[in-house]
């Protein structure tokens, strides 16, 4: 089930630099999103800017019929979401893409969550979900990278949930000094990713997601990867998401908002 | 609430209201199903129709602009047979017009496709989109060249005993001229208007923001230009129209109803509201109401000229 409607703002605060979660009240999206669908919102001063644009689902209240997301000031939109305050509404149409496919048996599958940037809240609520689910914390392993410590963002949510948790930053600000693929390699000589009953789930800056992807496909790894594209409509209409892919018949496009964002990383191919 | 008569005869296609949703914005209806009530739109016009499935172009395919889009997708669609097999059975189990978009390279091609859809269950039309290069004639548009507008039309006609709409360009000098070559060719409707070609450079990176170099322009910067371009033709011929580019709102299509369009597609702001079709066709009806008028047909072509100076 979807909606397309103006939502109240609840909450609108700042996590970190540049970046705010936002709450909305929507029963649907509160109710029906699954790890890895997003929501496209749509702010506009004018026609500025005339389309909405995607946001992954970070944590959503079912008893409230809530949700929140978080978000980076990049342009025009999130600057005028970023003036939004409780009682103002915006217009949302979701949830919306597939889900990240939790590999099964759940519970004796060691779930690497790679997360880059602002790539981090949709595997917060996978996160979340495996361990609702009863999925052994310690064989939830989350790495939250970002290029500073003060864009590093949900730490302490994944720190809640007590899940096998590293922080990574480039200029060595917070937690281990470097990139998410240095961890995973970390892990990989000590043996702690064993091919046989591992699956990477990965969200972030397209470099990254390609940097995992190729450390996944050399080391044998499952993984999927939720990519980023512009998204005019969100619904499969405008083909103005297109993502690369190989298929049994070659080459061909496939829509990030209804065949993804969430890919298989194999099946992608790299610009 | 009196009641406002909505249903419209456009020559051999009767809609049962005036709204349509344009081709290549609302997908084949069922991407839309679920948030918007198909059986009370007028039609829809499905997604560009090839002979074969097309993957379509590189990304970037769209970028924004003012108030508006530049798209090059490339006409990526799963081609006739997979439309007639796997789309049009969800289509027909609805009330509303089913207009087939279709495209062609060559006048062989828009006939094997005009000859494929005739007689097919649940398609009430063709629209002709003849915004797309003639192998024939080194690539240029069908839609450019009046001569091969009336024969690109004449040669369809032959093929078919559908409704036949033909989608003006308006990459022209004089868009009357494409008009008529479009009538004499035999259509009995004119859709107006396709998108404006454009370019978008990122002066930052100094390249071009679409990997195909240049897009087609839609959405509320076209709207004047649209509108310009229905009234110019309204007057040079007997055809009906649909009108679009850039229609956002209620007011926006009556609009073009004014201008002469018996009939309206709302095109890009599909992407930002799904339900804007349904918006557009409640607000025409209390504009009409309003107005104290009881037949939508009745305003069609009814602008007047601005007051003059005195009367101000
Ligand atoms: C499925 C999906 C989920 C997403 N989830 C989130 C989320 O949870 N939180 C979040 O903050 N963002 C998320 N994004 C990205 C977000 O949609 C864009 O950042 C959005 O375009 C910002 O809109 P804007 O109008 O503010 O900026 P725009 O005007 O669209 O962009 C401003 C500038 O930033 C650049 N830019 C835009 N997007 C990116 C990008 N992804 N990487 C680098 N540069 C970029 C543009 O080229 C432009 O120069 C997601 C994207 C997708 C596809
Ligand atoms: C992404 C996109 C895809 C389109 N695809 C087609 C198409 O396949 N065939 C066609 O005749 N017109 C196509 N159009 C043009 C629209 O049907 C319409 O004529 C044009 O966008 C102007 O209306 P608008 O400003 O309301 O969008 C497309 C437009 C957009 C934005
Ligand atoms: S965003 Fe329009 S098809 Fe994916």
């Amino acid at each position: 089930m979807r909606c397309a409607e103006y939502c109240e703002v609840v909450a609108n605060r700042q996590v970190a630099t540049s970046q705010f979660e936002i709450q909305l009240h929507s029963p649907v999206v509160a109710r029906h999103a699954q790890p890895g669908q997003f929501v496209q919102m749509r702010v506009q001063s004018g026609y500025e800017p005339l389309f909405g644009r995607p946001f992954s689902v970070f944590r959503t209240f079912p008893e409230r019929g809530d949700f929140s997301v978080i978000y980076l000031v990049r342009g025009t939109l999130t600057q005028l979401l970023a003036q939004k305050r409780r009682g103002d509404t915006v217009f949302v149409v979701g949830p919306l893409g597939n889900r990240f496919l939790v590999r099964q048996p759940a519970g004796e599958v060691l779930h690497v969550l790679v997360a880059g940037g602002v790539g981090a809240p949709p595997l917060y609520l996978l996160a979340e979900e495996l361990v609702q689910k009863g999925v052994p914390r310690q064989q939830v392993v989350v790495v939250n990278g970002a290029r500073r410590h003060d864009l590093l963002v949900c730490q302490e949510h994944f720190a809640e949930l007590g899940v096998h948790l590293w922080a990574v930053t480039e200029d060595g600000s917070l937690g281990e000094k470097g990139k998410v693929t240095d961890i995973l390699k970390g892990l990989s000589q000590r043996g702690e990713l064993p091919s046989g009953r591992c699956q990477v789930y990965a969200c972030g800056p397209s470099a990254m997601l390609e940097a995992v992807a190729k450390f996944a496909q050399k080391h044998d790894l499952p993984c999927q990867v939720s990519m980023e594209t512009m998204m005019p409509c969100g619904l499969g209409v405008c083909l103005g998401c297109a993502v690369k892919v190989r298929t049994s018949n070659g080459i061909d496009y496939k829509r990030a908002c209804v065949d993804g964002p969430v890919f298989d990383a194999a099946e992608v191919v790299w610009a | 609430m009196s009641k406002v008569k909505m249903e419209v005869q456009l020559g051999p296609l009767r809609l049962q209201n005036p709204v349509l949703v344009a081709s290549g914005t609302f997908g084949y209806g069922s991407e839309y199903a679920d948030l918007v009530d198909l059986n009370r739109l007028g039609g829809i016009m499905v997604k560009g129709t090839t002979l074969h499935p097309r993957a379509g172009n590189p990304m970037p395919r769209m970028v924004e602009t003012a108030a508006g889009c530049l798209n090059s997708i490339g006409l990526q669609n799963v081609g006739v047979e997979a439309f007639i097999h796997e789309k049009l059975p969800f289509l027909r189990q609805y009330r509303c017009a089913v207009i087939v978009n279709i495209a062609g390279d060559s006048y062989e091609e828009f006939e094997q496709l005009a000859e494929r859809l005739d007689g097919v269950d649940g398609v009430h039309a063709l629209e002709l989109n003849i915004s797309c290069p003639n192998q024939e004639k080194g690539g240029i548009h069908f839609g450019v060249d009046p001569e091969a507008t009336r024969k690109v039309v004449s040669r369809v006609r032959r093929r078919t005993r559908l409704p036949l709409i033909v989608k003006l360009s308006p990459n022209v000098t004089d868009i009357t001229v494409n008009a008529r070559a479009a009538v004499d060719g035999g259509a009995d409707i004119l859709s107006l208007v396709n998108t404006f070609v454009g370019t978008a450079i990122d002066a930052k990176t100094r390249r071009f923001k679409l990997a195909n170099i240049t897009g087609g322009l839609s959405g509320p910067a076209i709207k004047p230009l649209a509108l310009y371009m229905v009234w110019q033709v309204a007057q040079a011929v007997k055809v009906p129209l649909i009108g679009m580019g850039g229609i956002m709102n209620a007011t926006d299509a009556v609009e073009f109803l004014l201008a002469g369009a018996s009939a309206v597609a709302v095109g890009t702001a599909n992407y930002l509201n799904p339900r804007v079709s349904i918006e557009v066709l409640e607000g025409i009806e209390q504009y009409l109401r309003e107005q104290g008028e009881k037949d939508v047909k009745d305003i069609v072509g009814t602008v007047k000229r601005c007051k003059p100076e005195s009367e101000f």
